[in-house]
């Protein structure tokens, strides 16, 4: 699977909204249950799923699917 | 599974749920990772009812990502957790708050960070002086010890209080030891004067959040990122564990621990098989280490009967060579005696199982079985699904850790009247024994030898009590389950009087056996509960409880009527005819089935094979009237 498909769908998981309603372009501002603490969850589930340790300024950026594929890909080709 | 208040424990929505149990009593929840514990809770939300547990989190730390992890490990031992999180910080408030009061809880948890506690000294560990630093400590002991106070007179809740993790790296540090009362040694302290004070709460627990990181190491346990961007350090694996940990105390609390072990015997309490080997060729004991592997899990066992766990075995054996090995290795720490019921023979084993229960006068959902064959284990947990299965892994050597992974032998304390609990099995096989020695029923009782002391619960019986009311389900009259801080409650109530009773025969002292709840209102004294350990059942020991009731109810001249209602269950039926044979006339009124007695048809029944002792339950009043 493409990795923008997978962190769609784990998006989706962790904030249990259906995976229609998240696309490759969502941000956090579009979807209500996207709160800080979901946030965290989000951080911690990817963590996870690609093995990845993000600093706390990267933290703060992973507010949306391009910014969350754009940084996972800067961290597989490092 | 025990029937709980609020909740049918029949019906398609408790099947759901018994379901979903059945499942995650066969998961490995040490390996379900964050994926496997939102699946979880989502099957969870997903269920409409189940037996109900109200957790209440307070503290100074986010604690918002914490439920989950809790509701996921209490769905596996039989509670569907619901959660109130309390204002960030305001711990003390909280307990005030209408919201609050509102949910009730049943479980409060307590999680302070010292860093956000007292922000100044903690970043200033290092250049306050000693004395500074143990008035800091008393503190902080004071301020929790004070909160501790105002919750258990806000909530009829147990309440955990998280302790304080040791600083991984002291600032000083390896010098931190040289100096008097250095970091490590004030965090060892503040935790150890934690348990000690808190130990006079028979309604708190400490939950030991030190020692579960440490289990899990402290590089896994705690993340510094989330604790600056959100006032949370515990990593989801520390959330996890701490997750088993709350089920273990709700155990403990609600007091459900299984009751009885029941385990393999070859290749499970020693390598080899006994049939081939032979009692000489088994490996158990001092020598190579694989026989030690297995003598230290002997070891772990037998600490589990001095919990007041009943040991069991059930095995394909001929019983002869069993217990012949039990003779003759006389170094293992377990001997035949250890068992109270064992079923040794060539039948399939969910029928050993069954026989166990029925001899031990216990549930089928009262035993967990350890077995090193899988083909068993899957038998079991298809024939059985209500018993807990525990497959050995491959190497005996992680034997004891699979034992201590075991949630459901959980008790808050360990009474009196558990350490003797397999010796008074004991007793009552020799009982019976003797019985079928005797023609009649009137000279066998005789014979027995028995006294009965009857009177009020005091507070150092309490524990006792309460364990009781959540595990009695024959000679139960109402099955009300009241928690420990509703029976504190009630021991403090002018209205309520909490009986007890206690029995010895010839053959050893039973300990406290039954007990019931009178509720006075005007002119009337309601019998609100009743029970009776299945131990005492069949000698006419209820009898003389009545008939010590009927003499409490005749020697307070302002009450005229003596009131009772029975409350049919699944399992109560030796209790079902109790009121009528002792004189109970049922009442007309209400759907259930009432009973009343009035003082004029007052009536002492004859059972003169036990001798009794009573002390008036209206004491205390006098006292203080």
């Amino acid at each position: 699977m493409e990795n923008a498909e997978r962190i769609r769908l784990i998006v989706s998981d962790v904030l249990e909204v259906d995976a229609g309603k998240i696309h490759a372009e969502s941000h956090q501002a579009d979807i209500a249950e996207w709160d800080s603490l979901a946030q965290l969850r989000i951080v911690t589930a990817l963590e996870q799923e690609f093995g990845v340790k993000p600093t706390m300024r990267e933290i703060a950026e992973l507010t949306s699917i391009p910014a969350i594929t754009r940084y996972l890909e800067a961290s597989f080709a490092q | 599974m025990n029937t709980r208040l609020g909740f049918n424990p029949s019906g398609p929505v408790a099947e759901e749920f018994a379901a979903l149990r059945a499942q995650l009593l066969d998961t490995d929840m040490t390996s379900l990772g964050s994926a496997g514990y939102r699946a979880l809770n989502r099957q969870l939300k997903a269920l409409k009812d189940g037996p109900p547990l109200r957790v209440a989190y307070l503290g100074n730390v986010t604690l918002n990502l914490l439920p989950p992890f809790i509701a996921a490990h209490c769905a596996r031992e039989g509670w569907l957790a619901q959660s109130h999180i309390g204002n960030f910080g305001q711990h003390f408030q909280e307990l005030r708050s209408p919201e609050f009061s509102a949910f009730a809880p049943d479980i409060v948890l307590l999680v302070l960070s010292l860093r956000l506690l007292r922000p100044n000294a903690m970043a200033n560990f290092t250049s306050l002086s000693a004395p500074v630093r143990q008035a800091l400590r008393d503190d902080v002991l004071g301020e929790i010890e004070s909160w501790v106070n105002q919750a258990l007179s806000a909530t009829r809740a147990t309440l955990l209080v998280a302790n304080f993790p040791l600083p991984a790296v002291p600032a000083l540090g390896i010098a931190d030891s040289a100096h008097a009362y250095g970091e490590l040694e004030f965090h060892m302290e503040l935790n150890l004067e934690l348990a000690r004070r808190l130990r006079a709460y028979s309604r708190v627990q400490i939950l030991d959040v030190n020692r579960i990181a440490s289990r899990l190491g402290y590089a896994q346990a705690f993340d510094e990122r989330m604790f600056h961007i959100s006032k949370m350090d515990w990593t989801e694996a520390l959330m996890a564990s701490i997750g088993q940990e709350v089920a273990r105390h709700v155990i403990g609390a609600k007091g459900t621990a299984r009751k009885c072990l029941v385990l393999d015997i070859d290749n499970t309490l020693w390598g080899g098989v006994v049939g081939e080997d032979g009692p000489a060729g088994i490996r158990v004991g001092h020598g190579d280490a694989e026989s030690e592997a297995f003598l230290a899990f002997q070891q772990r066992i037998r600490s589990l009967k001095d919990r007041g766990i009943l040991l069991a075995l059930c095995s394909k054996n001929n019983p002869a060579d069993v217990e012949e090995a039990f003779r003759l290795r006389d170094e293992m720490p377990l001997r035949l005696e250890d068992f109270s019921a064992r079923s040794i023979n060539w039948e399939p084993k969910h029928q050993g199982l069954a026989a166990i229960a029925a001899d031990l006068n216990i549930g089928i959902d009262a035993l967990v079985f350890i077995d090193d064959n899988p083909a068993e284990i899957a038998l079991i947990r298809q024939m059985l699904p209500m018993v807990e299965c525990v497959l050995l892994p491959a190497d005996p050597a992680s034997f004891v850790a699979t034992l201590d992974g075991l949630t459901s032998f959980e008790k808050s304390a360990v009474l009196a009247d558990d350490i003797h609990k397999a010796r008074q099995y004991q007793e009552e096989a020799e009982r019976s024994r003797f019985s079928s020695r005797h023609d009649s029923m009137d000279e066998y009782l005789t014979q027995l030898q028995m006294e009965v002391s009857m009177g009020p619960v005091d507070a150092g019986s309490l524990q006792r009590v309460h364990q009781m009311f959540a595990k009695t389900n024959q000679f139960n009259v109402t099955t009300k389950r009241y928690t420990l801080g509703e029976l504190e409650a009630m021991l403090h109530s002018p209205e309520h009087h909490l009986g007890m009773a206690a029995l010895r025969d010839r053959f050893g002292d039973l300990g406290i056996i039954a007990s019931f709840i009178l509720v006075e209102d005007g002119t009337g004294l309601h019998i609100d509960s009743l029970l009776m350990s299945c131990r005492a059942l069949g000698r006419g020991v209820e009898t003389a409880i009545m008939n010590f009731i009927k003499q409490q109810f005749n020697q307070q001249e302002h009450l005229a009527v003596l009131t009772a209602e029975f409350v049919p269950t699944a399992k109560n039926k030796p209790a079902a005819n109790y009121f009528t044979e002792h004189g109970f006339r049922p009442a007309a009124n209400g759907a259930g089935q009432f009973y009343a007695l009035h003082k004029n048809d007052v009536d002492i029944q004859p059972c003169d094979w036990i001798k009794t002792k009573g002390e008036s339950l209206w004491k205390m009043q006098k006292e203080y009237g």
